[in-house]
């Protein structure tokens, strides 16, 4: 009896310990939590430039009919824009595209990430007749992208610190702010939750699909691609609800790639299959619904799921064959500083001299 | 033997899994189809919205079939003070430009296409008599909004039915007002309708006939036309707005 006990309460610390190390030892997924970074915020960003000529109408003062959903809306942030002018709207939709633009890039990410999150459920948020689930998608992976550290890898934040680094300085004040394990347990509590959150937004999706009629008996995409909003390629919506075999892949595919998304994460291989088959649906429905936003932030989300290992692979891959492109765009950025020092020198410098010495001296 | 951790690592540890489990067992159950079990604990998960609301449909769970449509149309009096009517304008049908031969279009391209629901739901939810009261605002002499309210409470409109109705009736009214200024700055208006126009899509066994079988296979259009309104603008920076969408995309 007591050596059960002594074996039981030893696991019950081992599995605590095996927690404990996961959790707060070292931070997981720092490549795939870039790549979610960088495809959320262009995402964000995407949909505002896209959107911007038609702000007004989309979400600022013309955006009349939107106002008896926005009246039930329960986010703090659309107050921020409520009944004000055009150029406080521009300016704050500016603001936001800037912060989004500066996410991607990973500059200031933390900061960039909070900004983004506030300005876009303020902008979107503004209108929610026309809000798609994307909305709610990038909503929750800015949310938990708080938490976590995105700009660990492929961000200006990463050169900087590296830089810091080699030059024997501390790597950042900002992002030292917490203890490391503390840093560390935040980034992969958000980590957990995002990735749960994807998973459940697909078997959401999925079963949401199997109970109705329309996919159950195969219509619904065909019906679907015959609303005007929904078409913005009639050839192309033509074509595939012609070919009844293109027609079935595709239901196939958008339901297997959602209904089975979880449980196909659970095996090497067909965990591999199942992101694949997700990114190319998701390919091929921004392009027949152009819906590329909502798309591209689902793809983010998805890319959560390759291994960092495979992440490092593609970095080599791109280093490797865009090194030359680089090596030349970087000279001919040499030689047009050599041009613009030149042009310092004999133009600006003489000119400065001749006001200096001529001009002032009188 | 477990090696011995600093108290606050492990208080976090222990607050942190116990919230994310408790957390991610709310976000599935309002994630999940609603079902008694999530009905049943709706108050303790409750906190979720709105921040973590989930709405992941990516298409409604009963996709569209219909094209929906809202037109508008104005009542003017012409130079010999005789009372006409402008042609109706298919604003859906403007807007829908946007949407058009582009992969990345814009969501003002299809705002009055998913107005129409919420708009159609509100005014079914009238009865007959009551629909009959909000339909029938003469064209020379249309319904204040207060005479309206009151003429729906005497037919017996439930409160918060009326309010629902005249709160979208007023929206469409609005921007029929600001399409039709838009369109028409000379003419001063007298009265503005809109009405929605719904048609099934081409049923999914006449697909593969020519575009005129096509078209012939598809049910008849159904137009519900709604009352007389007075013009009701928006301010002018709406109705540039509105002018300068208009002349982009007509």
């Amino acid at each position: 009896m007591t050596t059960t006990w002594r074996n039981l309460v030893q696991s019950v610390a081992e599995a605590r310990g095996r927690v404990d190390d996961w959790l707060v030892g070292s931070r997981h997924a720092t490549y795939a939590a870039a790549v979610c970074r960088i495809g959320t915020a262009l995402a964000v960003l995407g949909l505002l430039v896209s959107n911007f000529s038609t702000r007004d109408l989309w979400v600022g003062q013309a955006s009349v009919w939107a106002e008896p959903a926005r009246a039930i809306s329960r986010f703090p942030e659309l107050r921020l824009l409520d009944g004000v002018s055009s150029d406080v709207l521009a300016f704050i939709y500016v603001l936001t595209m800037a912060a989004s633009l500066a996410l991607a890039l990973g500059w200031h990410a933390k900061a960039a990430t909070v900004v983004t999150f506030v300005g876009f459920i303020a902008i979107v948020g503004q209108n929610p007749v026309v809000g798609s689930p994307g909305d709610n998608l990038v909503r929750l992976t800015l949310l938990w992208l708080l938490l976590m550290r995105s700009a660990d890898h492929w961000s200006l934040d990463a050169l900087r610190r590296s830089r810091r680094l080699a030059a024997g300085k501390e790597a950042s004040r900002e992002e030292d702010a917490l203890p490391p394990w503390l840093s560390s347990g935040l980034h992969n509590v958000g980590l957990v939750a995002l990735c749960a959150q994807t998973v459940l937004a697909a078997m959401a999706a999925g079963l949401d699909k199997v109970a109705d009629r329309g996919w159950q008996h195969g219509t619904a995409l065909y019906s679907t691609m015959q609303l005007p909003e929904s078409r913005p390629f009639p050839a192309l919506s033509d074509l595939l609800s012609r070919n009844e075999v293109l027609l079935a892949v595709l239901t196939y595919g958008v339901l297997l790639s959602q209904l089975f998304f979880g449980p196909l994460l659970l095996n090497r291989f067909t965990r591999r299959f199942v992101i694949v088959l997700a990114v190319l649906v998701n390919v091929v429905l921004a392009v027949v619904f152009a819906q590329p936003w909502s798309a591209l932030s689902t793809i983010a989300v998805t890319a959560l799921f390759v291994s960092d290992e495979t992440w490092q692979r593609v970095e080599d891959v791109v280093l490797t064959t865009t090194q030359p492109a680089a090596d030349w765009v970087l000279d001919r950025g040499y030689d047009l500083l050599d041009v613009a020092d030149a042009a310092r020198y004999r133009v600006l410098l003489p000119v400065v001299d001749w006001v200096r010495f001529t001009v002032l001296r009188r | 033997m477990a090696v011995p951790r600093p108290s606050l690592r492990t208080a976090f540890i222990g607050v942190v899994v116990a919230l994310v489990g408790l957390h991610l067992a709310s976000v599935t159950l309002a994630a999940l189809p609603p079902n008694r079990y999530s009905d049943a604990v709706r108050s303790q998960t409750s906190y979720l919205d709105p921040y973590f609301t989930q709405n992941w449909r990516l298409f409604a769970p009963s996709p569209i079939s219909e094209d929906r449509n809202l037109l508008v149309q104005a009542a003017y009096l012409d130079a010999g003070g005789r009372a006409r009517r402008t042609a109706w304008i298919d604003w859906t049908a403007v807007e829908l430009d946007l949407v058009r031969h582009r992969l990345v279009g814009g969501r003002a391209g299809y705002v009055t296409n998913k107005l129409v629901s919420p708009l159609l739901s509100r005014s079914e939810a009238l009865d007959d008599s009551q629909r009959i009261v909000a339909t029938s605002s003469p064209q020379a002499d249309p319904l204040s909004w207060t005479e309206l309210a009151e003429a729906l409470e005497a037919a017996d409109t439930p409160a918060t039915v009326r309010i629902g109705y005249l709160r979208y009736d007023r929206t469409a009214t609005r921007l029929a007002t600001d399409v039709l200024t838009a369109r028409y700055p000379r003419l001063e208006l007298t009265a503005v309708r809109y009405a929605i126009r719904r048609q099934s899509v081409v049923p999914y066994a006449a697909r593969d006939g020519s575009a005129a079988e096509r078209r012939a296979a598809r049910p008849p259009a159904v137009r519900d036309v709604g009352g007389w309104r007075r013009p009701t603008p928006g301010s002018p920076a709406e109705l540039a707005a509105v002018r300068d969408f208009d002349r982009r995309h007509r």
